[in-house]
């Protein structure tokens, strides 16, 4: 699971009950890992979670509410956390909606350097074929 | 005290300082791509940090001002 599945469901979850983002707290305990799996369909264990808000808290997108007994409670999204979970899920729907065309030339420039690869190695063997041809 | 801030509108993935083309406007609901890692920002929520960022440093200066003014008061 990455950060931003979890940063994109608590956004849902405050825009579901109407809270600002700094105003919904949670925990992350084993209901939270219930409803992502409900969500995504994903059922990271407690520790893969702990380690996905450890990455989240490094990078300030989500902060502690309150002191608690334990470092995974009382957890809420900062105004970067929040815009990263905006963000993620804007750019995630745009690129959903792309037609048929754009999608394949969007694939073709991101594994440009594939294609390359595999220009390169039909044009080594057609000159493979051509050599050994050539000298039977 | 100042009386101009400058704040840099930082990619929310990266912190890098985001670069928009010469001459282009962004409104609300435009997404900003980061030349260092590539991830698409949203401008409202860039301009959002941005605020904060900036109504922290004016407190922080305020502070400031405001404890020097109050030494010179007690000297």
């Amino acid at each position: 699971m990455d950060e931003y599945r979890l940063l994109i469901y608590l956004l849902e979850l405050c825009e579901k009950n109407g809270q600002r983002y700094d105003q919904h707290y949670f925990d992350i305990d084993n209901m939270l890992i219930e409803n992502l799996y409900e969500k995504y369909q994903i059922e990271p264990t407690l520790e893969e979670l702990q380690q996905v808000v450890d990455r989240c808290y490094a990078r300030s997108w989500l902060e502690h509410a309150y002191m608690s007994g334990s470092q995974y409670k009382g957890l809420k999204l900062t105004t970067t956390g929040s815009g990263v979970a905006t963000s993620k899920r804007k750019s995630d729907e745009a690129k959903n909606s792309r037609p048929f065309l754009k999608k394949a030339s969007d694939y073709i420039e991101e594994h440009k350097g594939l294609f390359v690869l595999l220009g390169s190695l039909i044009a080594i063997t057609g000159l493979l074929i051509t050599i050994s041809k050539g000298g039977g | 005290m100042e009386e101009h801030f400058t704040i840099d509108v930082v990619c929310l993935f990266c912190q890098a300082t985001l670069k928009v083309e010469e001459g282009k406007e962004l409104q609300s609901g435009d997404m900003i791509k980061c030349q260092e890692c590539g991830e698409e920002n949203d401008f409202d929520s860039v301009m959002e940090v941005a605020k904060e960022k900036g109504i922290a440093k004016v407190e922080a200066e305020v502070a400031d001002e405001l404890n020097s003014k109050f030494k010179n008061l007690f000297k």
